[in-house]
């Protein structure tokens, strides 16, 4: 067989990449957060997300 | 039946010191180890060719007698001879071993800074060609590129040899090569020697011929040298090939078996006038099948204006969730420049490995408040189970592509260095000193 090293690092990449597209991962940064208050439903602003209170670009020319 | 030759005893001419003759009647000079005279075989009388005078001694590595086992067959090394090219005054010397074999004939071991090569002479004619814009000859079906051409000189020899020569003369040697082959062409003025070498580790001689010590080491890279790196490079690509398809295939199939299951739709709008909590939360949808992505796309109908929206999918029996958000804006217009345009009026996140349950989005939209005038967007929210997700493909395509490209560069550096011994670039190297 040639090029073991490589097929070996072939192979595990590509494994790799099937348990990541199998389990659904991504690159896209998101907060997981725990225990949001059940009042939520009934209540939202119970609770705030992590971004609502990140600073605002404003755009434009 | 014995490999071993006839050996004939014999004394130089000139000096009286014992000659040994070991090629038999093929033997046409014969050269007395002692006093350096050249001496013809042919002649009982052992008639005296020359007398040369030399510089230094030459000490074989390869002792004149000594029997080694090469490419399946024994060989006895009786002749040596050392040659010598001058390059922009520069000389380079290489050695030749004459090995014989009384069943299979003359082969030669040339040496030159460690690098070894095992000739014969050539029975068919090579067929003169170019390659690449370069002279070339092709034999047996392979190219061989012209790498130098030189004036070659004898300046030392010790043995016995099949043809008559003296030391000094000169022939004009051509070097092909297609590694680990080379030919090569020796011209005089009445004939032209075509040869057929192939390249050895001196290892390989030392083990042959049970040489003391250790081989002397290589320096530098030899014309027709095997890159190390040659057919690595080559084979290296096929199979980046391979994995490469089947990483295309990985791809296909991940994409046509996604489900891409819109779980949730609906359109809001948001106005900065809006008295109040402006948070709200979706209707419950069904998250299913296995741990997978989730889409939340958002379509707006933004117009020189931006929009915030914080999300989180939460769910809804363990009360875990996601928080992200996106800020979207879109702005266009026209100015001295012509017109313009900047953001767009949508956006997607992707959460990642979100595991099956009920779920809602609490969403909270906010849009500039500081200029004292109203803003309102209309939305839309589509969210979406298991879609297709196509950046570790690339990545793991482009991390599939490093090694070969590190194969590769580093055979080209070995093929480039091996081109600027040629005497051809020394010739527009000179060139473009000159001009």
């Amino acid at each position: 067989m040639s090029h073991p090293f490589y097929l070996a690092y072939g192979v595990l990449l590509l494994g790799l990449v099937g348990v990541a597209e199998y389990r659904g991962l991504s690159l896209n940064s998101v907060n997981q957060v725990n225990n949001v208050p059940r009042t939520v439903r009934d209540n939202p602003g119970a609770y705030r997300s992590h971004y609502a209170f990140l600073p605002r670009y404003i755009g434009g020319k | 039946m014995s490999t071993a030759p006839q050996v004939r005893s014999l004394n130089c001419t000139n000096c009286g010191a014992p000659l040994t003759i070991r090629a038999g009647g093929h033997t046409l000079t014969v050269v007395c180890e002692r006093c350096l005279t050249l001496l013809d075989a042919r002649d009982p009388a052992l008639s005296v060719l020359q007398t040369f005078q030399a510089r230094q001694r030459v000490q074989p590595l390869i002792p004149l007698g000594r029997r080694g086992e090469l490419r399946g067959s024994t060989w006895e090394a009786i002749g040596f001879q050392v040659r010598e090219i001058v390059v922009e005054s520069v000389a380079y010397n290489w050695s030749e071993y004459l090995l014989y074999n009384p069943f299979k004939g003359f082969r030669y071991l040339t040496e030159y800074d460690g690098h070894w090569n095992f000739v014969a002479t050539l029975r068919a004619l090579p067929e003169e060609t170019t390659a690449r814009g370069r002279q070339a000859v092709r034999y047996l079906g392979q190219t061989y590129a012209c790498f130098q051409s030189a004036s070659a000189r004898t300046i030392f020899v010790l043995g016995e040899f099949p043809w008559q020569f003296r030391v000094g003369e000169a022939v004009y040697v051509s070097d092909y090569i297609a590694p680990p082959r080379a030919v090569s062409a020796e011209r005089t003025q009445n004939e032209v020697a075509w040869s057929l070498g192939e390249y050895l580790p001196g290892g390989e001689v030392w083990k042959a011929f049970k040489l003391p010590g250790a081989c002397p080491p290589a320096r530098g890279i030899y014309s027709n040298q095997p890159s190390p790196d040659g057919p690595n490079a080559r084979s290296v690509w096929t199979v980046c090939l391979a994995l490469v398809g089947l990483l295309a295939a990985m791809m296909f199939l991940f994409s046509v078996g996604a489900r891409q299951e819109e779980v949730f739709q609906s359109s809001y709008t948001f106005s900065t006038a809006m008295k109040g909590e402006t948070s709200f939360v979706t209707p419950v949808f069904e998250l299913k099948g296995r741990p997978s992505n989730v889409e939340v796309k958002v379509d707006t109908d933004l117009e020189n204006d931006w929009a915030y929206l914080s999300f989180t999918l939460i769910n809804e029996q363990s009360g875990e969730g996601f928080d992200f958000g996106r800020e979207i804006g879109y702005y266009h217009g026209v100015d001295t420049d012509g017109s313009w345009s900047e953001g767009g009026r949508d956006d997607r996140v992707l959460v990642p490995s979100v595991p099956p349950g009920r779920y809602y989005l609490r969403v909270e939209p906010d849009m500039n408040d500081e200029d004292g005038k109203a803003h309102s967007v209309r939305y839309q929210v589509k969210v979406r189970r298991d879609v297709p997700y196509n950046p570790f493909f690339w990545i793991a395509g482009l991390l599939l592509l490093v090694p070969p490209i590190f194969v590769s560069l580093r055979a080209a550096g070995f093929e480039k260095a091996r081109w600027q011994e040629s005497s051809f670039v020394s010739d527009s190297k000179s060139d473009r000193e000159d001009e």
